[in-house]
């Protein structure tokens, strides 16, 4: 899976239907991710160790694997996108937003 | 919130988002006895710069910044008080006209620069001032502190007692 984000990992300040243009300190947010499995489908393998789909960040495409341990074809899995900030206090008032790409494909 | 939008396929996209509250608020603190800090009218101007009257910070997260408006009661006059009033029909001896002068404090964080010294220095409040904080806006202002500073000129025509205006601060987002 490839995780690829529109504003390089960060949400961004988001007004008249557009991101702001200039990237002031006020105007945005880092994150990072964790990917977790769900609940529900098969999943037929094991989940990658948590260092390589835990607290990742997009400042560019982050790809994860998932081939350790292959037991059966994967069938619905259920996996969860997480996300982590730490507070900045200095962040304008308004919406802020980012867009993730999820591309799944065959190894 | 989290809005996620996947369909059958090999891709899809979600679009985290969420939102900052509005911040805007104002702390005044009043110095409580002039006369301890103010040259004696009739006699002395000011010191070059003013006397602080008050300091007071401010909070406020709008990415175009706030203004704060000052309004003085007795329109830029120290206007003599007797006996818990103003008086009523003010002649010459019964006041002083200030200016005012708007300076950065050491604490808290200012979210841009200081307004030039033009639009917040020497303030005449004959009638209502409004001083825009909006120039080079990096982040959000935190309890940024600002005093105020007052100038008065020596007037020796001055009838004895005390002196005193009230003045408003009101802060806006832009």
């Amino acid at each position: 899976m490839t995780f690829s984000s529109d504003r390089q990992g960060k949400l961004v300040f988001f007004k008249n239907n557009q991101y702001a243009t200039a990237s002031k300190e006020g105007q945005f947010i880092n994150y990072s991710l964790d990917l977790v499995q769900g609940e529900s489908g098969q999943l037929g393998i094991s989940m990658p160790p948590e260092n390589e789909r835990k607290g990742f960040t997009l400042f560019d495409p982050f790809i994860i694997n998932f081939n350790d341990n292959i037991i059966t074809a994967t069938h619905q899995a259920e996996l969860v996108l997480k996300m982590h900030l730490v507070k900045k206090s200095t962040l304008f008032h308004g919406v802020f937003q980012d867009t993730i790409t999820i591309t799944i494909t065959d190894l | 919130m989290l809005c996620v939008s996947v369909t059958a396929g090999t891709s899809g996209k979600t679009a985290p988002k969420g939102e900052v509250e509005n911040i805007l608020e104002m702390n005044v603190v009043p110095f409580e006895n002039l006369s301890s800090v103010l040259p004696e009218f009739r006699k002395y101007d000011t010191p070059v710069g003013g006397v602080i009257i008050a300091a007071f910070t401010v909070s406020n997260n709008d990415a175009n910044g706030f203004q704060i408006s000052l309004k003085s009661e007795q329109r830029g006059r120290l206007v003599r008080f007797v006996d818990g009033q103003f008086v009523s029909n003010i002649k010459d001896g019964d006041y002083i006209n200030y200016t005012l002068n708007l300076e950065r404090g050491p604490g808290g964080q200012l979210g841009g620069e200081m307004p030039t010294e033009s639009e917040r220095k020497n303030l005449d409040l004959s009638n209502e001032v409004l001083v825009q904080f909006d120039d080079q806006l990096d982040i959000s202002t935190i309890e940024a502190e600002l005093n105020l500073m007052l100038n008065t000129k020596a007037k020796e025509n001055l009838f004895r007692g005390q002196y005193k205006d009230v003045i408003t601060f009101v802060i806006a987002d832009l």
